[in-house]
């Protein structure tokens, strides 16, 4: 097949491309500003005002605060857990959920898909959720508190749910006329099929465990099972200037006092969002390949 | 005869309460067979970088120690006190004792007692807690701001113990010393002194902003010249009134907003961040706290100085708009969940001996302090010079408790904070314009505390009436709303319920002033 | 319409035993999520009743005092409830209206890209800005928005005249909706391209042997192959309408922009600087959700009805 190489073609790749280029140039700058001003020192970013290129003078005065947090490792490590374990489970939880839901020949199609999707508009609340979660089911200053109660996302289980429904029937039938049961079908023939958003899903629920806090704040207690992100919290807010006749400056070191909230705050996001940027490449493959709709047989 | 047994009832009564008073003697420690009690209190923040409890703190660990008490600290995640406090509640495990910044459980902590969740102290505090009842009694005022409207005693509140109400004020305008000087105008003190020099910069300063206010509008330290506080309530000749509601509030909106027109203000005041436009010399002159500046101007190099409070006219009597009050708003109250009440009752009232609040305003004894030749505190090196510190602000929570943690007395900053003995610069500088003779705080009163329903029916009027009045405000500084419609401005005000609030306001004002100990 | 015969009329209970044994797996599948549901979702559902009670967190659900309608009333006696909803409502829908194609269009742009390396770089900064806390995003925002900033430079270049953008109460929502799309556009275009991942090529191709140009391609090809995805997301979108955070509105508003910038959530937020009163959030919660919960209905009713697209 031969590639359209029309003049409007070309035109339209121009633009395409162009238009593309500078929404990835507004998108960058955010981080870069973030990544540049952290390794600023801290009166240069805070009297620095207006759009930041590179960095304020140069310090490590930032970095060295958050990463010098005794239980950064830790909290790398409990995340790491809460990540990897919890994302298994919802993903498995999501899939059985997606597939039942989708199935045309399930009687209760209809039923369950009302029920979960009711939850989304209404709950008990927090102190109803921490009642249950803790009274009935035992689990406070547990790691199954973080993971447990928010085993399933019904938004992504929709999304899960709709690209299921996308897989062409032909698969299905012929996998049926060779025998093929449920459990076969959805490993043999689904999930295979819609890997793409398969991975798309297990990003969002990847990435939205690594950011989460407020779970572990309501229910855990000891401090060895914080995740990453409650202890940047914690630095972060520690030093925070606050505006009060008891801030006391410091003869030694105003800077490190003063000044640093800013400072620790870039270094903060830096420190929390780099390990996300260097897995996302590997998700990414499994999205990207949608090369071969633009694309042709070059 | 009947006169005389009178008589001899009266003094045998008067024998009976002095010796009382007598045997009102302070605890002796270490009490016998002392268990361990868990206290949930916040962290303060700056302390966060190097404790994870309090236990770590030193004032603490001798407290314990001395008492013979032992504490178990809880402390909530940072920045989630509220949340995490009504959990536990919710949860009913709570720990034996609570301190919180301020009452937190819905409806106060009178609601809380009436739920079963903290102990009403009143009858046990002169047997546990001598020393804290002894500054109840001797001190109306502080028993007043703490009891309950009818008079009891829920929790342990701070005690400032500072003579000086005015020592407050931390909040002034700060100018570039540079500049003043430079324009020739001397020391400012009225509206037509201010103007002069906003002038000046003007004329001479090429987009330098002459003045960085609040965005909010109202600031403070200008509006003190009308009357006009940012507390909801004022008193003056013994009524309350509202400077929201006030007449005078029209006369600050021209001014400010002629100061807009003129270009004294930035267009953009409501969204300028005025530190960093004075710091970065984008702005003659910005309010703001008076230590804080001082400590980041000395350290950035720009001559700063504060000026007294804006005035109408010259030698126009001042009432501030900041007191200290006794009660220095800390709250620990004890829980129904702990066995031993009358244990938590007497560790507590440490604080409130002479002994125990130097151990928490100036840190482990004979190590952080001495006594001085005047029989005061006095900071050793250890406290002044530790070496594992890179500053004293982060000392000042782990050698010995700041802020926080539990209720105790508290002396006055100046004395207790190593910096300001350290640099006699910046206290100097904090307490400048203080010793003013035209300066009262008569017009300021202490926070009033409602009873539930008022307080249900204040607050749901006061969010709507301070929203239009926040709004409003702006309007009439950008010009946005005209201020020939300020009286319609009242009018709103009024008709949505205002005068209801001033009305609560100040009955309960009154109610408070006439409580009297029932001894 | 024939009747159906009394013979071949079954039961409930018994065509579902029937499908239970044609299709075990399913029903074996379905349970543990159902269970899950059941036990962290709808358990918990008594704390609704908190909407109607005086409730204190010590008395807990079964001790508080009832109130019925009073926390409703309390809201919406006040005077701002119709701007509060208006604010609420409009910000959502002219998100919908620019923040809901946005990424479906970056989708569709990255889709056309042939050169691989070019189209992963992209692809990969645009999603960069989600993982900005709203914080600092903010702090640009506010820093770009003053006088002198970024966003005035910008309109000096066309000559408009320089104002303080956050002041301005007609250019809030403005500010709020666009700088969302710059911070979501990204994230939110990875669902769609993972969909038009798995497309069929074939089709492609014919439309190309059929003589349709790009444009032609991209709207009878590639945009069908997302309509099930969009329309799902629209639906769902939908039923968000009564949501506005209110943390980034705290971040962005001032009291000159409360007349379209102050919604339901931040007025919620200010009250409860006045008194901690659970009772109130969770009725105006609830009030929110019922709304939504309708929005959805309704929408779907109509998706069904044209596009035979429903989310049960």
């Amino acid at each position: 097949m031969v590639e359209n190489k029309s003049f409007g073609s070309r035109l339209f790749d121009i633009i395409n491309y162009a238009l593309l280029g500078v929404v990835a140039l507004l998108c960058l700058y955010p981080l870069w500003h973030v990544l540049m001003g952290s390794f600023s020192d801290p009166k240069g970013l805070t009297l620095h005002t207006g759009i930041m290129l590179w960095p304020e003078g140069f310090s490590l005065a930032g970095y060295q605060i958050v990463l010098s947090n005794p239980n950064i490792l830790s909290g790398y490590l409990n995340t790491l857990f809460y990540v990897v374990v919890g994302t298994c489970a919802r993903m498995v939880m999501t899939i059985l959920g997606a597939y039942a839901l989708s199935r045309s020949n399930f009687l209760l199609k209809r039923a369950m898909s009302v029920f979960v999707v009711v939850t989304m508009y209404f709950g008990g609340g927090l102190i109803a959720s921490f009642l249950v979660v803790t009274k009935v089911f035992n689990m406070y200053d547990s790691r199954a508190a973080i993971i447990v109660p928010s085993l399933v996302s019904t938004w992504n289980m929709i999304i899960l749910k709709t690209a299921f429904q996308r897989v062409p029937a032909s698969l299905e039938e012929s996998a049926r006329l060779d025998g093929a049961n449920d459990l076969v079908l959805l490993i043999r023939i689904i999930l295979p099929v819609t890997m793409a958003t398969l991975a798309v899903i297990t990003l969002y629920y990847a990435v939205a465990e690594w950011n989460s806090w407020f779970t572990a704040v309501v229910y855990l207690r000891s401090r060895e099972k914080f995740p990453l992100q409650l202890f940047l919290r914690e630095t972060l807010i520690s030093y925070s200037t606050s505006m009060s006749d008891e801030v006391t400056g410091s003869m030694d070191a105003p800077d490190m006092v003063l000044f640093i909230e800013e400072l620790v705050r870039y270094a903060t996001i830096i420190v929390a969002t780099v390990p996300i940027l260097c897995i996302y490449p590997f998700a990414q493959r499994y999205f990207i390949t949608g090369v071969m709709m633009g694309s042709l047989k070059e | 005869m009947k006169r005389k047994l009178l008589v001899f009832l009266l003094v045998l009564t008067m024998l009976v309460s002095a010796s009382s008073a007598l045997a009102a003697a302070s605890i002796d420690y270490p009490v016998e067979n002392g268990h361990t009690l868990s206290i949930w209190a916040p962290l303060n923040s700056a302390a966060a970088k190097k404790i994870t409890s309090y236990n770590e703190n030193e004032s603490f660990i001798f407290a314990q120690e001395y008492t013979g008490i032992s504490l178990e600290f809880v402390h909530p995640a940072i920045g989630q006190e509220t949340e995490s406090f009504n959990l536990m509640i919710a949860s009913e495990e709570y720990t034996d004792m609570v301190t919180v910044w301020n009452p937190m459980y819905p409806g106060g902590n009178v609601a809380a007692v009436e739920d079963g969740v903290f102990i009403d102290l009143t009858d046990k505090l002169d047997e546990y807690s001598p020393a804290f009842a002894e500054i109840l009694a001797t001190n109306t005022e502080y028993w007043r701001e703490i009891s309950t409207p009818d008079g009891r005693i829920l929790a342990y509140t701070g005690y400032k113990n500072s003579t000086d109400k005015q020592e407050g004020s931390y909040n002034r305008l700060q100018v570039r010393a540079d500049w003043l000087e430079e324009s020739g105008l001397g020391i400012l003190r009225t509206i037509a002194d201010y103007e002069a020099f906003f002038q000046w910069i003007l004329d001479n300063k090429e987009g330098v902003i002459p003045l960085a206010i609040e965005g909010d509008g109202f600031d403070a330290t200008l509006a003190i010249a009308f009357e006009l506080y940012e507390a909801n309530y004022s008193l003056r000749d013994g009524a309350l009134y509202a400077s929201r509601y006030d007449p005078a509030l029209k006369d600050y909106l021209e001014m400010m907003h002629r100061w807009y027109e003129k270009g004294y203000l930035s267009k953009d005041f409501v969204s300028v961040d005025r530190q960093n436009a004075f710091e970065t010399g984008a702005a003659a002159m910005f309010s703001y706290t008076s230590v804080d500046t001082y400590t980041r101007c000395a350290s950035l190099g720009i001559p700063v100085e504060n000026l007294p409070y804006l005035r109408q006219e010259e030698g126009q009597q001042l009432h501030g708009f900041y007191a200290i009050w006794p009660n220095n708003t800390v709250y620990t109250t004890i829980t129904t969940k702990c066995e031993y009440p009358e244990e938590a009752m007497e560790f507590i009232d440490f604080g409130y001996t002479e002994f125990g609040a130097n151990v928490y305003n100036f840190g482990y004894p004979e190590r952080a302090w001495v006594y001085g030749e005047d029989g005061k505190p006095q900071y050793t090196d250890y406290m002044l010079h530790n070496p594992d510190y890179a500053n004293i602000n982060d000392s000042t929570h782990i050698l010995k408790l700041h802020s926080g943690g539990i209720a105790r007395m508290r002396y006055s900053d100046a004395v207790t904070i190593p910096d300001n003995v350290l640099d006699p610069g910046c206290l100097t500088y904090r307490l400048q314009w203080m010793d003013d003779p035209n300066y009262d705080i008569d017009y300021c009163i202490p926070s009033l505390v409602y009873t539930t329903e008022d307080n249900d029916r204040h607050a749901s009027l006061w969010t709507d009436i301070k929203t239009y009045s926040d709004e409003m405000i702006l309007k009439f500084i950008t010009g946005a709303e005209s201020l020939d419609n300020f009286d319609n401005y009242l009018a709103t005000l009024k008709s949505m319920g205002i005068e209801e609030c001033l009305e609560i306001s100040q009955r309960t004002y009154d109610a408070f002033m006439q409580k009297t100990p029932a001894k | 319409m024939a009747q159906p015969s009394a013979a071949l009329k079954k039961s409930f209970p018994r065509r579902l035993a029937r499908n239970y044994r044609q299709n075990p797996y399913i029903y074996w599948m379905a349970l543990p999520v159902v269970l899950y549901y059941l036990l962290f979702h709808y358990l918990p559902m008594f704390g609704i009743v908190i909407a109607f009670q005086n409730f204190r967190p010590a008395r807990g659900v079964f001790g508080s005092q009832w109130v019925g309608m009073q926390n409703f009333q309390d809201f919406f006696r006040s005077p701002f409830a119709p701007r509060l909803i208006r604010n609420t409502i409009l910000i959502n829908v002219y998100s919908i209206l620019w923040g809901f194609p946005a990424p479906i269009l970056l989708a569709l742009m990255l889709n056309e890209v042939r050169a691989s390396a070019y189209k992963r770089v992209i692809q990969t900064v645009s999603y960069m800005p989600h993982f900005i806390s709203l914080v600092v995003i903010c702090g640009m925002i506010k820093e770009f928005s003053l006088i002198n900033g970024l966003f005035n430079d910008v309109r000096a270049f066309f000559g408009l005249e320089r104002v303080g953008i956050l002041s301005e109460a007609k250019m809030f929502r403005t500010v709020y909706i666009a700088s969302g799309i710059w911070q979501q556009i990204g994230w939110g275009s990875i669902i769609y391209l993972a969909t038009l991942a798995g497309a069929d090529p074939n089709l492609y191709e014919a439309a190309v042997i059929d003589g349709a140009n790009r444009f032609q391609r991209i709207i009878h090809v590639t945009l069908p192959v997302l309509v099930p995805l969009i329309v799902m997301q629209f639906i769902l979108r939908m039923g968000q309408m009564m949501n506005v955070g209110s943390e980034k509105i705290i971040l962005l508003y001032t009291p000159l922009t409360y007349e379209t910038g102050d919604v339901i959530s931040s007025y919620v937020y200010r009250r409860g600087l006045q008194e901690t009163k659970y009772s109130l959030g969770t009725a105006i919660g609830l009030f929110n959700s019922l709304i939504n919960m309708c929005l959805v209905v309704g929408t779907n009713a109509l998706s069904r009805k044209v596009l035979d697209e429903s989310l049960w």
